[in-house]
Order: C-alpha cells, then structure tokens, then sequence
C-alpha cells in the first residue's frame, strides 16, 4: 500500500487536470463544430441530401383518343409492356451468386437465353444489350410485348429474376391506317403528337402524368412514399372531328383514281358542309401510314390542302363575278365583248380557250372566258378588287383546327401593276389554299355567308362527359345578298355542269353545280410557269337549291397527254364523291324522277 | 475535496459513474448500430441476428460489460493492489501487443487496403480483433509503471526519457505499420503521459519535434494517406470519387439538421454513407437525433472526461493517476478524433467512436479500460474517507 507513494510529487497531477480540461473543451468545440456546419450550410447540405434521396415515380396518362363524327376511332391508346433489365442489379447478383469469375460468363449466358426464349429474341442479341449498357438500371430488352410474353418475363423465378421486369407503356394506334392521316397526324417516339390533331391538340390529349415521390437507398429501392407531391394520373381528352371516316374513304378513293389515271403527281380533295362549315373530309393523295410514319417521304406527310397555297386560276372567277354584280360594276343581263379568244388588256395579251363573240356574265363563267372576265375587271379600281378577294377570307389562315396552315399570298393592292387586277380577276398572281377556295365556294351556296371551316367537333373528358361541343355554323362574315347567291348557286354555276356537253359531269341522281380551274404551276424559285405543269380542278357542290356538300379537288401535274383541264382531271372525281357521300348521308336523289321515266321509257 | 464527498454522497460511487456514462454511450450506439442495420431485405430479430451488426453488438456488449464488471470489482483492484502484479500484467500485455500486431502483417486479413484484422471464429461466431487495439492501453499502462519507477528520476535522460521514447518509438512503429491514425493518437497521448509523468521539459520539446516529423515521414511515403489530406482540401472538387466520404458525412449532418429525422428514420445509412454503422456512426446519429443528439453525446464523453479528472485528482498513487489519465486521454481524443473527422474538420483516419461504433475488439477494450478506471476511482475513494461510503455503494 505504500509503494507508488514515494514517487508521487514527481507527478504533475495539475498539469494532467489541465490537459484533460483543454480535451474537454475541444470535445465541447466539436459540437460546435457541428453547430458552424448546420448553421452555415445546413440547408444547402439537407438539400444535397434531400436530392440524392429522392425519386420520383412517373405514373403516365393515357392518351385520350381521336373519334370521327360518327364516333369512329381514328388514334386510340394501347396499354402495352416493356420489358427491362436492371443491368447494374444483375451483375451484382451474378457476382455474389458465383464467387469465382469463370463461371460468371456462363450464368450471364443462360441467363440472357431464358430470357430471350420468353421473348422470343435472339440470345445473343440480349447479352448484347445488357452488356452495351451494364451500368444502367433500365435496358428496354423489348418493347410492345404480348400477352404471353409479358406472362413468361413475369412468371420468370430465378436467382437474378429480380433484374428483369415489365414496365407499363403505351403505343398510339391508328385503326384506319393511312386513311385520314393528314388530318389525325401522329406521334413521336416520345409520345409528343408530332403532326395534325395530334399536334395541335397535343397538351390535351396528353393528359397530365401522375408522380409519385419515395425516399431511396442508394441502389434506388424505394423505402416510403412521399405524401407531398404525389399526384394522380390525369388521363387526356378525346377529340371528337366533324370528318366522317366513311366520306374520308370516298374521297381518298376518288383521288388516288385520279391519279392513276393521269399519271399525276398528287392530288388534294376537301369536303365541306356549307350549311355549318364542317369539314367532312381531307385528303392528300399520296398518304402514309401514321402507324409507321418513319417509312414515307416527308412531302407525303404535308397536308397540302392547308399549308401549300397555289394559284386558283378559272375556279376563282365566280367570287369576282358576284361581287361586281353585287357591287354594280356589271349587271347580269348585260352582254360584254369577249373578243373572240383574244384581246390586249395595256400590252398583255389574254386568250380564252373557247373563244366566244358577247357573253352576259353568266356565259362568262360558263365558258370561263378570261377576257370577258378580265373586261369587268378594268371596270373596278385596285382597291375594290383586293377588297372583293380577301372578303371570301384569301389571304388569311381560316384558323381550322390544324397546325401549319398558311393564309395563302395576296399582295397588297398598292403593290399591284396596272395589269395585276385583270389577273387577279381569272385567279393569277395571287396563291390560295384548296380550303380556302372551298370555304368560299359554301359562302356561294348557303346563301351568301361564310363559314369558318371546323374539324373539332368537341372535346370529351377521359371518362366521356362534354368540354366544348360545337355545332352550326360560326359566320365569319356575308359576303354576298342572297339574290346574288341564288344566282350563281342555282342558275350559273349549276350551268357549268348542267349546260356544257363536253366532258359530262352530270351525276344521274343528283343535280350539282361547279368551276372548273385550270391552273400553271410556277417554278418554285424562280419567275415563270413550268412548261407541261399544271394544277386541274374542280370546284363542286350539290344538290342545287339546298347544297348539303361542297367539295374541291385538285390534281397536280397530271401527264398532259393524258389530260390536264380541270373538267377532265378533277371533275370526275367531284361527281363520284358527290354522288356517293350524298347517297351514303341519306340525302334523297332530287333527278330521280328523270332516271325513273328514262326507265319507264325503256321498259315501255 | 469537497467536491467529491458531495458526489459521492448521491449514492454511487466514484467509479461507479464510470461505468454509468460508458454504459449510457453504449445504450446510444447499440440504439443507432441497430437502425443502422436495418436492411430491406430481411427483418432485423430473425434467424440470422447473430450475423447482423447488431447482432454481433449485443453479444460484444454483453461481454463486454462482463469485462467491465469484472475488471472494475476484481481484476482492478487485485492488480491495483500491488505493483508487481501490474507489472507483469504490463510485461503479458506488452507481449501479446506485440506479437498479435507482427502476427497481422503476416496472417492478417486485408480490408480496404490495410491489413489490420486478425480473424477468429469461435463456434461459427466471426471475431475480428484488431492488435492495435490492445496496443494501446498496454504501452499506457507501461508507460505508467515506468515512469513511476521507485527510485529513480523522472527527469533524467539515460534513465527515464531515452528508454521511454524507445517505448514510444516501438510502439508508434508497430501500431503504425497497420493504422497511422491509431499509432498517431497512441503517440499523442504517450507523449503527454511523458509530460505528466514528469520527464524535462528540454526532452519533451525534443521528443515533440521528432515526433512531428515521424508522423509526416509516414504521411509522405504512404500515398493513400495523401490522397486523404487532398480529399480534406478539396472535398468539393470529387464528391463522386475522392471527396466521397466527407461529403456524404456531410450530406448525413445535413439530412439531420437541429433536431434530426427520429431514430430509425436516418436515410444516408442506406448505402449513401460508407463506415456508418462503425467509423462513422457519429453522422448517422446526428441524422436521426440531430444536433441535439450529438450534442448529448459529446456532452456525455466530456463528463466521462470529468470522472476521468476526478480519479486523477484523488487517485491514491503516481501510477495510478497516470493510468487515470491515460485511459481517461485515450478515450476522449479518440471520440474528439472521430467527431472532428465525421464534421469534416480533419482528414479521415479510422478512428472508431468509443463505446458507440460497432466493433468487436474496441469495444472489448474500452470496456476493460473503463472498468481499469473504475477500479481507480473506487479505490481512491474508499482511501480517502472509508466507511460512509461502503455504506452509500450499498444502497
């Protein structure tokens, strides 16, 4: 008990206590250590934190589908599986499964073959894919899987099944192929609607994708879910159109005829209701299929009838026409020189197809005479005729419901030359689109107002109900006095189709009326027209008095030796698609009686 | 005086409140060892307990607390009593130190980069006993004895200071070889038991120098070490590669804040943050207790440090208020090392946090070294007033 006492002094027990109470005091620093941290980058460090701990879940909509009028499908969404490899957990399980590096290879193999045999893939092409992308979490090993094969991935129960999985994903449908395609449009790989309806009304198909939020490890397992933030999927609209895919069918038909036939570049067809502006069809000839949309030309996938404006040519003389007449610079029964085909209007020389001595104002635009035409032209200052053409809406968009629409091209008329009203008179110098030049052609059939042309009919919730719904016609503006409509939509158009014999275009049961146009198409990039192109069309529409249809088509670049006027090329095609889509409306024949007394007549 | 009678009369001993603290650290880290292990693949408490971390805490707690009692009750005393005893305690200790730290270089299993683990297995029960561990309290208890010789001067140079720094120098070197950051420490608290023991001060000074200029020899020629002191600089520039570590320490005080998350909650445990359920377990439960828990625990290690000034102020000889302050140096560097590492105020050196880091053999040794302390604590209380006392460790 006395041992260590005779060597305590030399102990600095004092020295000791000092120490110690300096190591306290770093302890005590230490916390506030701690405390500097959290108080000069606690929040940047918990929101560092925050980051790396979070993920997020993508519950995606569904896209809401596209109907016709009838209730067609035309793009619906199909809930379809991928199936996946999480690269980075697979080989993390192959090497704590075999230890030693030689028989990793071989599992790996028979592994991808299992699963390639579900997938019924090429083995090798699995392993190749896991392998480019071995760091990844998510290697899409097949998309659009079936039923049976999404089962085998699902039923798979190996040591390295966990690695493998489906995942939910949608592919956008398009029941009728190529049929209407330019209207319904398509979408892209990453579901973005890339063209047509699916563009324009994209964020409304779309939908709103739902989110969920869950705290990770750092090999991303979700441990909890998050209450702040999640949401619900929100599925997207359907678009309901006013087309009708059974007269889209017709149309498309008629076309793709027409351009057999003439060996023509394309062609465009447009059907409207003039009673309401409804567009019932549109078509581009040729098409492509927005199912696989990568495998035609892009110039396929344009929507001429809207975005390439053209010169109208002959089919633009009845809209001048009414509103001289409207407007007193002609009357009707007034009889003007046509100058037998040919007549210098300053120094331009105009001629006329048909050439004629005196024609009223209805013999011009049956005949199509460019000079008497052009004579009522040179009655009316500049001014008057560029108001006369973008009061029938040329030279502004129609505003339908499609994207990439162009207004066409009129110049200012303190642009013009002194000849420039002449021209613009029988459809020159000046560009419109094929839906214009139908739009204002129902303008000339109801009675003289003109519509706004529509292609939505609606909007429905996911779940069916109503979000806009519209119907009858929106009136941009009246162009023409009734009587001057009735004029030309019941007596001098219906003449070019009733009176003229060459070329019959009369339909045997119902009565029509139509402008011819037969147009040169300029060079793209320079002055002046290419020799042996043209544009033939044929402006239509029936029946007379109470017009249900009014239709345009235009066939570009038809071989010339095969014809090229827009009686021959086009005009055929609007009868038939006259014709038939009245008989498919259930609209009653108003000739039928003349066919049942020829039939009388025969059978007598 | 006075102060420790009033203690002493709430009811426990001096002593006692040694083990007290050390228990209470222990609580907290087998709380947090156990949210740590918590893994989403199977349940904590089922069949294969005994091979989670927290499995293996509880049965190194359980002994450990074993080893604390005893040494504290019977072992403690029994040595303390008689200074022939301690020194062949020292001189087995010194042995075994010894060759278990030259044995590790020859068997030993290499983890990380460093091979400081020699592996048992005791009836399919893994243990992993790091020789550097037991280093430690064996050169401070040598040290004690030899610097409290009978009969001769502290301050001597041939006699005391030379033979001491050779201890020192061999020590620091085999303690070295396996963990810079344990042998430096070792070092540290060597030295200053130099100083207290009362060695010149002209030697101190020197020993200092050469010490310094050891530790920067070793720095220098083992380059991961430097790749440490750059990722201390530089943390930011790498948070991907060579900065990881700081900085997902970092991100875990953050993710915590003032008041923590609620234990069990901690995020940066799973797989964000390396070493979180040993070296740096301190970040862990700041994430879940928040500041207010690591506040609790550095409180906790400077009123172990109290009892540790306590001890030494009563301690009833030289070598026993050496080995009060020793042991009592020892544990509360360690837990300021790992503090000042896990808030990124100091390169990374893998430096557990005493009593409150999973591990096998540390705990085992803290456990005796706690229990060593005990014993002083007890004894210089039964010396300085004899019977009251008896009679409040009874109660």
């Amino acid at each position: 008990m006395t041992q260590g006492t005779s060597r305590f002094a030399a102990v600095r027990r004092r020295t000791g206590v000092w120490v110690l109470t300096g190591l306290m005091a770093l302890l005590l620093s230490t916390a506030g250590r701690l405390a500097y941290v959290l108080k000069t980058d606690g929040e940047r460090l918990a929101g560092l934190a925050e980051r790396q701990q979070f993920k997020r879940i993508v519950l995606p909509a569904r896209r809401g589908s596209i109907f016709d009028d009838r209730g067609r499908m035309l793009a619906g969404t199909r809930r379809v599986p991928d199936a996946f490899v999480d690269a980075r957990l697979l080989f993390n399980l192959i090497e704590s499964e075999h230890p030693d590096e030689g028989a990793r290879e071989a599992a790996f193999r028979d592994w991808c073959d299992q699963v390639a045999v579900r997938l019924n893939l090429p083995g090798a092409k699995v392993a190749e894919l896991i392998r480019q992308h071995s760091a990844s979490s998510y290697v899409v090993l097949k998309r659009e899987l079936d039923e049976s094969e999404a089962a085998a991935i699902l039923n798979l129960d190996d040591a390295f099944s966990r690695a493998v999985g489906v995942t939910p994903a949608s592919a956008r449908v398009y029941p009728l192929g190529s049929s209407m395609a330019h209207v319904v449009g398509f979408v892209g790989r990453e579901g973005r609607g890339l063209e047509g309806i699916e563009r324009r009304f994209d964020e409304m198909l779309r939908g709103t994708d739902g989110e969920r939020r869950t705290t990770c490890t750092v090999s991303r397992g979700s441990l909890d879910l998050r209450l702040d933030g999640a949401r619900d999927p929100a599925d997207g609209r359907h678009v309901v159109l006013t087309t009708d895919a059974e007269i889209q069918r017709i149309v498309e038909e008629q076309l793709a005829s027409a351009v057999e036939k003439f060996s023509a570049e394309s062609a465009v067809g447009v059907v409207m209701d003039p009673r309401t502006g409804d567009v019932l069809a549109l078509a581009c000839v040729p098409t492509y299929d927005p199912n696989e949309p990568a495998g035609s030309p892009t110039a396929a996938r344009r929507n001429r009838a809207i975005t390439d404006p053209i010169e109208p040519g002959s089919c633009f003389k009845p809209f001048v026409g009414a509103l001289a007449l409207q407007e007193g610079f002609v009357s009707s029964r007034e009889s003007i020189n046509c100058h037998h085909g040919q007549h210098f209007f300053g120094a331009r020389r105009v001629r006329d197809t048909h050439p004629q001595g005196y024609l009223d104002l209805k013999g011009i635009i049956v005949h199509s005479s460019n000079i008497g035409i052009g004579t009522i032209a040179t009655r009316m200052p500049k001014e008057a005729m560029e108001r006369f053409v973008r009061s029938f809406g040329f030279g502004a968009p129609t505003g339908i419901e499609l994207p990439g629409e162009s207004g066409g091209i009129v110049k200012p008329s303190s642009m013009w030359s002194g000849y420039s009203t002449v021209s613009h008179s029988f459809g020159q110098e000046l560009a419109v689109t094929p839906l214009q030049l139908v739009t204002a052609l129902c303008a000339m059939v109801n009675g003289g107002e003109l519509p706004a042309p529509r292609i939505v009919r609606g909007v429905l919730n996911a779940d069916g109900s109503v979000v806009e719904w519209s119907e009858g016609m929106n009136v941009v503006r009246r162009v023409l006095r009734e009587d001057v409509a009735s004029l030309f939509g019941e007596e001098i158009l219906p003449a070019v189709v009733e009176d003229v014999q060459e070329g019959n275009l009369k339909s045997q049961k119902y009565t029509s009326l139509g402008k011819t146009g037969t147009a040169q198409v300029p060079y793209p990039n320079r002055p002046g027209y290419e020799p042996g192109a043209y544009v033939g069309s044929f402006l239509g529409a029936g029946p007379v008095g109470d017009a249900r249809l009014a239709v345009i088509v235009m066939v570009r670049k038809p071989n010339p030796s095969k014809g090229y006027y827009g009686r021959t090329v086009a005009g055929p095609a609007v009868k038939a698609i006259l014709e038939q889509s009245l008989e498919y409306l259930g609209v009653p024949p108003d000739r039928e009686s003349k066919v049942g007394v020829r039939l009388t007549d025969l059978g007598g | 005086m006075l102060n420790e009678r009033s203690e002493r009369a709430e009811g426990l001993t001096h002593g006692a409140w040694f083990i007290v603290v050390a228990g209470a650290l222990t609580c907290i880290g087998l709380m947090i060892v156990a949210s740590g292990s918590a893994s989403l693949q199977r349940p904590l408490l089922g069949s294969e307990f005994l091979k989670t971390t927290f499995g293996r805490q509880c049965v190194f707690v359980a002994a450990g607390t074993g080893v604390m009692m005893l040494t504290a009750k019977a072992v403690g005393p029994w040595l303390l009593a008689s200074r022939d005893r301690l020194r062949a305690a020292a001189w087995i200790g010194v042995v075994a130190a010894v060759v278990s730290l030259v044995s590790v270089k020859i068997f030993g299993d290499v983890t990380r980069g460093s091979q400081r683990w020699l592996k048992f297995s005791l009836g399919g029960f893994d243990i992993g006993f790091q020789p550097s561990e037991l280093a430690k309290p064996v050169l401070i208890g040598f040290l004690a004895l030899f610097l409290t010789r009978d009969g001769v001067d502290a301050r001597s140079l041939r006699k005391t200071f030379i033979p001491v720094l050779g201890m020192i120098f061999c020590g620091g070197l085999l303690i070295g070889l396996e963990d810079l950051g344990t042998a430096a420490l070792t070092c540290l608290v060597a030295c200053l038991m130099v100083w207290i023991g009362g060695c010149s001060y002209r030697h101190l000074i020197a020993l200092g120098v050469v010490s310094v200029l050891g530790l920067a020899a070793l720095i220098w020629f083992e380059p991961y070490r430097m790749d440490r002191l750059w990722a201390h600089q530089n943390l930011w520039n790498d948070p991907q590669g060579k900065g990881y570590q700081g900085v997902q320490s970092l991100l875990t005080l953050g993710s915590g804040g003032w008041w923590g998350r609620g234990l069990g909650a901690g995020v940066q445990k799973y797989g964000y943050l390396p070493e979180s359920r040993t070296d740096f377990v301190f970040a862990v439960l700041c994430e879940e207790l928040g500041f207010v828990g690591g506040a609790v625990v550095v409180a906790l290690f400077i009123a172990f440090i109290w009892l540790g000034v306590g001890a030494m102020r009563t301690a009833r000889t030289g070598v026993e208020t050496l080995l009060a302050f020793g042991l009592t140096a020892l544990i509360g560097f360690q837990a300021l090392i790992n503090i000042a590492v896990v808030t990124v105020w100091i390169p990374t050196t893998g430096i557990p946090l005493p009593f409150i880091s999973a591990g096998g053999s540390n705990y085992l040794v803290f456990s005796a070294m706690v229990g060593m302390l005990a014993a002083i604590g007890t004894r210089s209380a039964m010396n300085e007033v004899a019977v009251p006392n008896e009679i409040s460790e009874e109660s």
